[in-house]
């Protein structure tokens, strides 16, 4: 169940990040437009992910201790994300 | 100072402007800038001054969420026991009765497989307390090594260490409110949160240490102002202490006990009269009816061997944030009791700030996301106070030697590397000597006599060989435990099986993977430096050019 809701919220993320204003400038042509173009239709699946992310911590831990749970969760699965998204190699010439 | 500024400023007509642009010089010096500036300047200089303090406090706050595992790789002896909690129990209980029978109150932290040694502790009939470290199986008194243990992080974090408690706490609770008003200023200062929610720019000089302190700041905003805000709030009553006075003139502090639970001696006016209480093995088979095989944190009993006696049982298992793990209270004669816990608002806040801080309901894998948070917030302070001086180096137009920017880049290094090398020093030694009651700390000295050779070294080190040469220590010494660890304990025949080794394992691997980020620091931290130089260098030639023409 944690595994399940720490994929969800590494999705959402990832979707939020997708259809963050700066990446849509810095996608190909094809994505571009598609971004624009459901950019609130991928915002809502990405809160909807993380909605169920937290519901399932809220069924294993209690709704208090679920909810803080899901953003202390959050933390190192969005760390990851920005690790993992961003160029972190040095550009030598 | 205030000598200098007198022999300098004495006398003269605007001397009292001066002083009065002296104390209130940042306000002056903020009438002329918006909000957003005034908050990056106060942003800036509060992160600098308590920057260090606050990183300690973190870095030994999030060790803290693993100090018993830690108490039990200090003690390796330990490992070695099987518990059972029925004969712990019935051991200590039989050892209390022998030795404190005319105590006022007994307190029996039962074994686990967390701490496997029962610690009891009662208050005398004479007033005072004393305690006891007990074999869980045989009930004899264990001399077991003095060593702080994890306790040394935990206690650090929140009153310091070899200042008066008081003093230390109160400087953890200026410490903490600092932290708030750089977090609020923060967020206030920091234009674009949502907008560069994922962004990292690497090797680009100041703004990625820009972007790194933004992205670990913003990632876990609502851990640092809940941890913050709750470790400022449990220790209210050191600076806002007159509401405890007025409702307790006599002893404030009794403000504790009738937060924790209902006094059931009130309705008992007469003196408790002696008379035997049913024993606590009997009244162990009723809880057991009642909660099966569930583990035992603790047994209080209140006047022992008194017709006021109370016999409470707590649950070790606890996943609530307002601490309140299941619990039977029992009178003398073995008749259940309602509820003692306080219920009240004030007590069930009182509670839930304290679960926030100690994220006592946190199962493994929560435990450890805690720690990942944690460990983001020493690296958000020291990503912080990295930009300030690089900040700062850059805006300097000239290439003479400033004591300011030297001092702060010494201190960080003894900070972000000279703290981690001590805190694994204090490790190491706990493996080299065994530590008595009658013996000096030395584990404690080990750490502290890292420490401060950490900043020595820091001080007599060229700027280009500052990170590699202490994150090189570091890295040593964390490759180095492990291996020594295991020599050890296979020295000592303390491990018997895999599940045994586990308990060093787990931290053994931890300070593994500890030496692997030091290796990829050491090994990035030229290209970096080298960025960072040539940006000065770039600026310095720009405002060379500008002179000339």
């Amino acid at each position: 169940m944690i595994f399940f809701s720490l994929l969800l919220t590494f999705i959402g993320m990832f979707l939020l990040y997708r259809s963050s204003a700066k990446q849509i400038t810095k996608a190909k042509a094809t994505q571009q437009q598609f971004l624009k173009r459901f950019k609130t239709q991928i915002s809502i699946s990405a809160f909807v992910c993380f909605l169920v992310a937290l519901s399932l911590l809220c069924l294993k831990y209690g709704n208090s201790v679920g909810f803080i749970s899901w953003w202390i969760f959050a933390t190192p699965v969005t760390f990851m994300l920005v690790l993992l998204v961003n160029e972190l190699k040095s550009n030598k010439k | 100072m205030f000598t200098l500024l007198a022999k300098t400023h004495w006398g003269k007509p605007d001397f009292g402007r001066r002083i009065v642009w002296l104390i209130f010089g940042f306000k002056l010096k903020m009438q002329n800038k918006g909000v957003r500036q005034s908050m990056a300047w106060l942003h800036a200089w509060t992160g600098l001054v308590f920057g260090w303090l606050l990183f300690a406090i973190f870095l030994m706050g999030t060790s803290s969420y693993y100090r018993h595992q830690i108490n039990l790789w200090m003690q390796p002896q330990l490992s070695q026991y099987q518990i059972n909690q029925a004969t712990a129990i019935q051991t200590a209980s039989q050892y209390l009765e022998k030795n404190a029978v005319d105590a006022k109150s007994w307190y029996l932290n039962i074994a686990n497989h967390e701490e496997p040694v029962n610690k009891i502790y009662w208050e005398k009939a004479t007033g005072g307390y004393e305690s006891r470290n007990l074999d869980a199986n045989t009930g004899q008194e264990l001399k077991l090594s003095a060593t702080q243990g994890g306790d040394f992080f935990y206690n650090f974090h929140f009153q310091l260490y070899g200042l008066p408690i008081l003093i230390g706490r109160l400087m953890i609770c200026i410490a903490a409110f600092i932290m708030l008003i750089a977090l609020v200023s923060g967020i206030i200062t920091h234009k674009k949160i949502f907008t560069d929610f994922f962004t990292l720019r690497t090797f680009k000089s100041q703004r990625s240490w820009l972007d790194f302190h933004n992205v670990s700041s913003v990632l876990a905003l609502p851990f640092f102002l809940t941890i913050t805000f709750t470790g400022l709030a449990i220790f209210f009553y050191l600076y806002l202490p007159w509401g405890m006075k007025k409702l307790y003139p006599d002893n404030p502090f009794q403000y504790f006990t009738e937060i924790r639970s209902i006094n059931q001696n009130s309705e008992h006016l007469a003196a408790p009269i002696k008379t035997e209480m049913r024993s606590i093995n009997t009244l162990l088979e009723t809880v057991k009816q009642q909660w099966g095989d569930q583990a035992l944190a603790s047994i209080e009993v209140k006047n022992p061997n008194t017709d006021h006696a109370t016999i409470t049982f707590k649950q070790l298992e606890d996943r609530s944030i307002t601490l309140n793990q299941a619990q039977i209270t029992f009178d003398a004669h073995g008749k259940v009791l309602a509820n003692t816990r306080n219920e009240s608002a004030v007590a069930t806040l009182n509670a839930g700030v304290y679960g926030l801080h100690m994220a006592t309901f946190a199962q493994p894998v929560l435990r450890f996301a805690f720690f990942c948070s944690g460990i983001l917030g020493c690296l958000m302070i020291a990503s912080g106070l990295l930009l300030w001086s690089l900040k700062r180096q850059i805006q300097n137009k000239s290439q003479q030697f400033h004591f300011g920017y030297y001092l702060v880049d010494r201190l960080n290094i003894a900070a972000f590397i000279g703290l981690p090398i001590a805190m694994l020093s204090y490790l190491f030694a706990n493996r080299f000597v065994h530590i008595t009651e009658t013996t000096p700390n030395y584990e404690i000295y080990a750490f502290f006599s890292a420490w401060g050779l950490s900043l020595l070294l820091a001080f007599f080190t060229k700027k280009q060989y500052l990170w590699k040469s202490q994150v090189f220590i570091f890295g040593l010494i964390a490759l180095a435990l492990p291996i020594y660890d295991f020599v050890y304990l296979i020295n000592h025949r303390l491990i018997s099986d895999l599940s045994n080794y586990w308990l060093f394992l787990r931290i053994d691997l931890f300070l593994f993977v500890c030496a692997l980020f030091a290796v990829f620091i050491f090994r990035n931290i030229q290209p970096i430096q080298e960025k960072s130089a040539q940006k000065i260098k770039t600026k310095l030639a720009n405002a060379n050019n500008e002179v000339k023409a």
